[in-house]
C-alpha cells in the first residue's frame, strides 16, 4: 500500500521529537489510540512513519539534537485553551446565564457553557444579535442573576448602548471581548489588541467600569471568576479584554487552584434585611458610591431600575444639583475599585537595562524573549498588566519611574496602552514596539528591538 | 394580590391632557389586580418613548431600559425568574421599528411575556415623526410629503411569527380593552396586544373619534373562533372603513422556559452559586 501524501505530517512528528531528543514511544501509542478506529494497517503505516522521521534526524542532523523536555511523565497537567478556561471561571463564579451571538474568538465560550448547560443549569441563550445578548445579560443580573456575554470587536459596537444602561442603571454585567485585527470584519481568525481605547471609553456619557486582561490561560480562569465578584460587589459592568491568541490557544497546567476562590455578591440584601427596611431606595447615596440591591420578588425591595438619571428612589432627576450628586455618587466608587485592581506585575530581576511593558496575552512572549536576552547577557525585566482600567496609577508609576528605560510591547498600531498611561500619568514610554500584522508577537520580534535600542 | 389603588405610586404621569395612555395606565392597574399578580412578583420592562414612563406608575418592580428593547430584558429576567410575571410596556417605534428583529424572535421562542405596545401610529416623545404603523400618505414632520411605505400590520405579523396570543384594543372601549388585557396576563406564553392609543398632540388623523367610526369586536362576529390561525390571519388584514379589536388568535404550547430541564426545580436566581464544584470538568481537560 502507498503511503498517502498526508503521512508526511507523521513523518515530520518523527523528526521533531528527535530533534528534541524525546522518546517516540508516548507517541506511538496516541497514534496507536488515534488511528485505531482506521485499522491496523493505517495503525502501522503511520508507527513506521514516525520511526521513518525520527531515524532520518537521528543518523544525519545529530548536531542539532538538543534535550528540551524532561523525560519522566510528572503528574497529570491540565491541557486547555483561554476561552476553555474563562468558561471554568464564569461556571465557577455561578454565572447561571450566558447570552451570546457568535463571533470569533469567543465562539467556543458559548459552545462550551452550552455544553455544560444541564449539567451545571446554565441557560446558555444564542441570540437574535449582540444587542439583545447585552440587554440580557443585564436584564438577568437585575433579577438576580449572574450572567454575562462574550463577542468580539464587532459585537461589542453593537453592545455600547446597553453597556452604558448598565453603567446608568447601575446593575452588575460581565462582558468578554475577545479581539481580532481590525479595522471593521478585519482579520476575522488572526489576533489583536486595539480595542483597549475603545473599551476605555465606549459610552454616552462617563460611568465607572472595569477591564481585566489576563495574561494567560490559569489568569483567565481566575479573573473571570475575580470579574463577577467585582461587577456584583461595584455595580458596574466588567469587560474581560482577551484576544484570539490567548483565547484559542491551547496551554497546559499543573492545576486550576480554586479552592480558595469566595463568591462576594457585594450589597446584594436579603430577604430579612429587607424586611426591616421602612423606606428602601434602590440608589441610595453612601459613602462608597454603593447603593444597597434588592431583586424581584424580594416583598421589601420595590423599585423601578432606571437608564434615565434619577433620584435615590428611581424617579427622575432633572434638577441640577441632584443630577451632579448622583453623578458623583456613581464616581465615589471609584477610589474604592482601585483598592481593587491588582498591581502590575513586575517579572524578572528588580534592576535591568531595560524595562518591558505589556499587557493581556503578549505576557507569555515577553516572559521568552526575557529568557532569551538574559542568556545573551542582556538584563530585561517585565512589568506586565492585566489589571488595565482604572489604571492602577501609583504603582505603575513607581514601577516605570525605577526602570533604565521603558520598551511597551502592544499588538495594535498606535500604541494604545503606552498613551493611556501618559494621558493617566504624565509619563512617556521610551520606546514602543507595534505589531498589527494579525500575528501574536515572537519572542524574537521582542529580541531584536531591545538589541536595536541597547 | 393588590387593588388598583394600592398599585398607585406618588408619581403622576406628565403626559399630554387626553393621551391615550391615562386609558391603559388605569386599564392595566385594573386588570393586574383583576389577574390576581402579586406586585413584589410582577415586573414592568420598558423602553423609551411616553409608554417608557409607565413602571413608575405601578407599585411592581420595574426596569426602564433603553429604546427597542423592551424584550431581551423581559425576555431574560423570565429566564432568571420564571416565578415573576413580567409586562412588557413599549411603544408602536420602540416594539415595531427599533425593536422589530427582537419582537420576530421573542414571537417563535414563546417566552412568556405580555407585550403591550402602545401604538398611536407617531412618535410621541420625538415630537411628531412617523412610526412603523403610520398609514401611507400620513405628513409628518419627518415625512411632510406624506409615508411612501405601507404600515406595519403587527397583529399579521404576530401570528405568522408564532405568538400564541395576538390581540388588539382600542382605550376608548376601555371595558372590552380591560378584559383583552386581563386575558394576555392570563394567557401562558407571549401575548401581544397591539393597543391602539391616540396621541392627541402629534397625530390629528387617527383620533378617538376616527376609531370609534370604524372599531367593531372580534367577539361579537359569530362564528369567530380564537384558535383557528388562517381565520385570524384573513381577519388580520381588515384595516379601513371597519378595524377588528379582540383576541385574533391564542393558543396552547410549550414555553421557552418550560422547556429548560435547568430550571424545572427552581428558578436560576433561587440556585446556589457559593461554591459550585467543577471537579469534573477539570479533570477532563487532563
Amino acid at each position: 500500500m502507498k503511503a498517502p501524501d498526508l503521512i508526511r505530517n507523521t513523518i515530520a512528528l518523527g523528526a521533531f521529537l528527535a530533534l528534541i531528543d524525546y522518546p517516540p514511544d508516548g507517541m506511538k501509542k496516541i497514534i496507536a489510540d488515534g488511528f485505531a478506529r482506521k485499522g491496523e494497517a493505517v495503525v502501522n503505516q503511520n508507527i513506521s512513519a514516525l520511526e521513518t522521521g525520527f531515524s532520518f534526524v537521528q543518523s544525519n542532523y545529530g548536531n542539532f539534537i538538543r534535550k528540551r523536555l524532561p523525560e519522566e511523565n510528572g503528574p497529570a497537567r491540565l491541557f486547555l485553551t483561554g476561552n476553555e478556561a474563562l468558561s471554568l471561571g464564569a461556571i465557577r463564579a455561578g454565572c447561571k446565564l450566558l447570552a451570546a451571538y457568535p463571533m470569533t474568538p469567543s465562539s467556543p465560550i458559548l459552545h462550551y457553557l452550552a455544553s455544560k448547560e444541564q449539567e451545571y443549569n446554565i441557560v446558555v441563550k444564542h441570540t437574535e444579535d449582540e444587542i439583545a445578548a447585552m440587554n440580557m445579560a443585564i436584564g438577568a443580573n437585575f433579577a438576580g442573576v449572574r450572567a454575562m456575554t462574550c463577542t468580539s470587536g464587532g459585537g461589542f459596537s453593537l453592545m455600547v448602548e446597553a453597556l452604558s444602561l448598565a453603567g446608568q442603571s447601575e446593575t452588575p454585567v460581565v462582558a468578554v471581548v475577545g479581539q481580532r485585527t481590525g479595522p471593521s470584519t478585519g482579520q476575522p481568525t488572526h489576533t489583536g489588541q486595539g480595542e483597549l481605547q475603545f473599551l476605555i471609553s465606549a459610552s454616552q456619557g462617563e460611568f465607572p467600569r472595569i477591564i481585566i486582561a489576563p495574561g494567560d490561560a490559569a489568569e483567565t480562569f481566575r479573573e473571570t471568576f475575580n470579574a463577577f465578584n467585582l461587577a456584583e460587589k461595584f455595580q458596574v459592568p466588567v469587560l474581560i479584554l482577551t484576544d484570539k491568541y490567548l483565547a484559542e490557544s491551547y496551554t497546559d497546567w499543573p492545576e486550576l487552584k480554586n479552592d480558595d476562590l469566595k463568591v462576594d455578591r457585594g450589597k446584594l440584601l436579603t430577604e430579612e434585611q429587607l424586611s426591616a427596611e421602612k423606606d428602601y431606595r434602590r440608589y441610595q447615596i453612601t459613602p462608597d458610591g454603593i447603593s444597597p440591591r434588592s431583586v424581584p420578588s424580594q416583598k421589601n425591595g420595590i423599585h423601578v431600575a432606571t437608564s434615565y438619571e434619577h433620584d435615590e428612589s428611581g424617579w427622575y432627576q432633572e434638577d441640577p444639583a441632584g443630577v451632579k450628586k448622583m453623578y458623583d455618587k456613581r464616581f465615589a466608587k471609584m477610589p474604592f475599585i482601585l483598592k481593587e485592581m491588582k498591581e502590575p506585575k513586575l517579572y524578572g530581576p528588580d534592576e535591568a537595562q531595560i524595562t518591558l511593558l505589556a499587557w493581556g496575552s503578549t505576557k507569555g512572549p515577553a516572559l521568552e524573549a526575557m529568557e532569551r536576552l538574559a542568556n545573551e547577557g542582556i538584563t530585561a525585566n517585565l512589568v506586565h498588566l492585566t489589571y488595565l482600567w482604572p489604571l492602577p496609577v501609583e504603582a505603575l508609576s513607581g514601577l516605570i519611574e525605577s526602570a533604565q528605560q521603558t520598551l511597551m510591547i502592544e499588538g495594535n498600531h498606535n500604541g494604545q496602552l503606552a498613551q493611556v498611561i501618559r494621558q493617566e500619568t504624565g509619563i512617556k514610554i521610551d520606546h514602543i514596539l507595534t505589531k498589527y500584522d494579525g500575528q501574536p508577537f515572537y519572542p524574537a520580534d521582542i529580541c531584536v528591538k531591545v538589541k536595536e535600542i541597547l | 394580590m393588590a387593588t388598583p389603588l394600592e398599585l398607585k405610586t406618588e408619581h403622576n404621569p406628565s403626559w399630554c391632557l387626553g393621551c391615550g395612555n391615562y386609558g391603559i395606565l388605569s386599564g392595566l392597574k385594573a386588570a393586574i389586580s383583576q389577574a390576581g399578580l402579586e406586585p413584589h412578583l410582577t415586573v414592568l420592562v420598558s423602553g423609551i418613548g411616553c409608554s417608557g414612563k409607565d413602571p413608575h406608575f405601578f407599585k411592581t418592580y420595574g426596569f426602564e431600559g433603553i429604546h427597542g428593547r423592551v424584550l431581551p430584558v423581559a425576555t431574560a429576567i423570565r429566564l432568571a425568574n420564571h416565578r415573576l410575571k413580567v409586562i412588557g410596556c413599549a411603544g408602536d417605534g420602540d416594539a415595531y421599528g427599533i425593536g422589530g428583529n427582537h419582537f420576530l424572535h421573542t414571537m417563535r421562542r414563546n417566552v412568556e411575556i405580555t407585550y403591550l405596545v402602545h401604538d398611536n401610529q407617531i412618535y410621541g416623545l420625538t415630537t411628531g415623526q412617523t412610526s412603523p404603523t403610520s398609514i401611507k400618505g400620513f405628513a409628518t414632520k419627518s415625512t411632510p410629503f406624506g409615508v411612501i411605505e405601507e404600515p406595519v400590520n403587527p397583529v399579521s405579523l404576530a401570528i405568522a411569527a408564532g405568538a400564541t396570543f395576538a390581540a388588539r384594543a382600542f382605550v376608548g372601549e376601555f371595558n372590552h380593552f380591560k378584559q383583552v388585557l386581563v386575558q394576555a396576563l392570563q394567557h401562558k406564553g407571549f401575548a401581544l396586544v397591539d393597543i391602539l392609543q391616540p396621541c392627541v398632540t402629534f397625530n390629528y388623523l387617527n383620533t378617538y373619534q376616527w376609531f370609534s367610526q370604524r372599531v367593531y369586536k372580534l367577539e361579537d362576529e359569530s362564528g369567530y373562533k380564537p384558535p383557528d390561525r388562517m381565520q385570524a390571519f384573513s381577519r388580520a388584514q381588515e384595516w379601513g372603513e371597519r378595524i377588528p379589536i379582540g383576541v385574533f388568535f391564542q393558543e396552547t404550547k410549550p414555553t421557552y422556559e418550560d422547556q429548560l430541564p435547568q430550571i424545572k426545580e427552581r428558578p436560576l436566581a433561587e440556585q446556589n452559586i457559593s461554591s459550585v464544584d467543577i471537579k469534573k470538568s477539570l479533570a477532563e481537560f487532563i
